[in-house]
């Protein structure tokens, strides 16, 4: 009930799709044993609901609610929706997940200094 | 510049972490042997993280920068994490802390809580809060000497529920928080369709805008975080609301120009006293109305004509139905609860004592703390 009390929460959620979508870029990059299949998931997962596909993950939904306004192009997510299904990334799909993984980086930089200050 | 950088930068970040496991209370108290153990597994994760970043030829490819710098970033963010949320309140921790982790213990046993407990830190600086990555709970210093603001625990303990997604023991709860943000979800759309299509000012749109988007991020679990504490404690939980504003809340019918954590106090309030009557505790529900109100009004606050776009009473009250399913749904046990409570029964009277007897209920108070929460005192 503070004023930090979500940021505290919330961390926690911007972590986890960050790590993931770390990993699942560094598969991209050859590196494919440092993506696990959770990774692969809970990236579909943050994709799909940017995607507006409702996701069924309170998790993703509020991670993607906070990144509205970072969103880029309507329709663009579908098509990285596809890409990840298909554990196929094209140069497009990959430029697209490295702005989503800057813009999840930005958001827990500024979860981190609000939750060192005290406040929100 | 890059390589240079990281081969000092992330050398010195792994001394910090291995440096940090020297900090871990030797040995550490029974109520933070899960906590320390977490911390061990993270630290030393990260250190393998950093080696990674540091020297695996798959990180040196000039192609592979940007990512390099992004996993630096990421893991030093978790140290950070690890150092100011779960060690220093492990360094700093002293006797009381097993009075209060007691006393969750107690608290959750009577509401027959569904998943794993917190651990609970005496570091807050900022009221209460919930670091679920670690599953910490902290709260002020003070606060376990007195008992108005106790029931903010149950609002704490709501929030690991959103964190149990895939679990069994939570899948009513999220169920219902899924159909009450679909509820919500359709007013917006008829809301956002409507300040499209008419002679609409920037500031409604954005404040629409931004009213959705805080609901979806972030006030629904908070409303539901309320509702949990109404369940489990009933009216102590809509008077600490009350508290909370006198003390140090600011307009009630805040209108929203922004992303912002919390919803305003009116409406939270709203949704308990809803709660309170799900909960047959009519009587209590039309006293703490009365007092509220009269605290609005004499801090001149009223409900602004256009306040209901931004929380609609009919959906909010539609939510507060839905949760109390999720909550009977989880098994937890809503408030009256059983004979045995002594917890929650002792919250509510207190209450009962501060508006019956202002004046000697420091004393009183002091009394049944002491009684309640053993320890405290040491």
């Amino acid at each position: 009930m503070s004023s930090i009390g979500f940021d505290s929460c919330f961390f926690d959620r911007l972590d986890h799709f960050s790590r993931s979508l770390n990993h699942v870029l560094l598969a991209t990059k050859g590196k494919a044993a440092l993506a696990g299949e959770a990774d692969w998931r809970q990236t579909l997962e943050l994709v799909k609901t940017l995607s507006a596909q409702q996701g069924r993950s309170l998790a993703a939904s509020s991670v993607a609610a906070c990144l509205k306004g970072r969103r880029g192009v309507p329709g663009q997510w579908d098509v990285v929706v596809q890409a990840l299904e298909a554990r196929n990334l094209d140069p497009g799909a990959i430029k697209t997940l490295y702005a989503l993984a800057w813009s999840l980086d930005e958001e827990r930089a500024a979860v981190l200094a609000r939750m060192r200050q005290g406040h929100a | 510049m890059l390589e240079s950088y990281l081969q000092a930068a992330a050398s010195q970040l792994i001394e910090r972490a291995m440096a940090l496991k020297g900090e871990i209370p030797k040995p550490p108290k029974i109520e933070f042997q899960g906590l320390a153990n977490e911390c061990r597994r993270r630290i030393d994760e990260a250190i393998k993280e950093l080696r990674a970043i540091r020297d695996d030829a798959d990180f040196k490819d000039p192609e592979d920068e940007a990512l390099r710098l992004l996993e630096f970033r990421r893991v030093a963010a978790q140290i950070d994490r690890v150092e100011n949320a779960a060690i220093a309140a492990m360094a700093r921790s002293n006797e009381k802390e097993a009075a209060v982790n007691s006393l969750l213990y107690r608290m959750t046993r009577e509401i027959v809580y569904p998943i794993e407990l917190p651990t609970v830190s005496l570091l807050s600086q900022n009221y209460f809060y919930v670091n679920t990555d670690f599953q910490l709970m902290c709260i002020p210093l003070m606060e376990l000497h007195f008992l108005l603001h106790l029931p903010d625990i149950y609002h704490e303990l709501a929030h690991p529920l959103s964190r149990a997604e895939d679990d069994p023991r939570t899948k009513t709860w999220l169920d219902a928080f899924w159909r009450a943000q679909r509820l919500i979800s359709e007013h917006f759309t008829r809301q956002i369709v409507a300040v499209e299509s008419a002679r609409t000012t920037d500031t409604i749109r954005v404040a629409v805008s931004s009213a959705y988007q805080s609901w979806q991020c972030r006030w629904m679990e908070e409303f539901f975080c309320d509702l949990f504490g109404v369940f489990c404690v009933g009216p102590a939980y809509a008077w600490a609301h009350l508290h909370l504003h006198a003390e140090r809340g600011r307009d009630a019918f805040q209108l929203p120009r922004r992303l912002s954590n919390h919803p305003a106090d009116a409406p939270r309030m709203t949704i308990m006293l809803d709660a309170l009557t799900v909960l047959k505790q009519e009587k209590s529900a039309a006293e703490i109305e009365q007092r509220w109100r009269e605290l609005l009004s004499i801090a001149g606050q009223s409900e602004p004509a256009d306040f209901q776009r931004y929380y609609p009473k009919r959906i909010l009250r539609k939510c507060v139905d839905e949760a109390f399913e999720g909550f009977t749904g989880m098994g937890c046990k809503p408030w009256p609860g059983a004979d045995g409570d002594t917890v929650r029964k002792t919250l509510n009277e207190a209450w009962c004592r501060f508006w019956a007897a202002p004046k000697s209920f420091a004393a009183w108070e002091k009394e049944v703390t002491e009684a309640l929460i053993p320890g405290s005192k040491s």
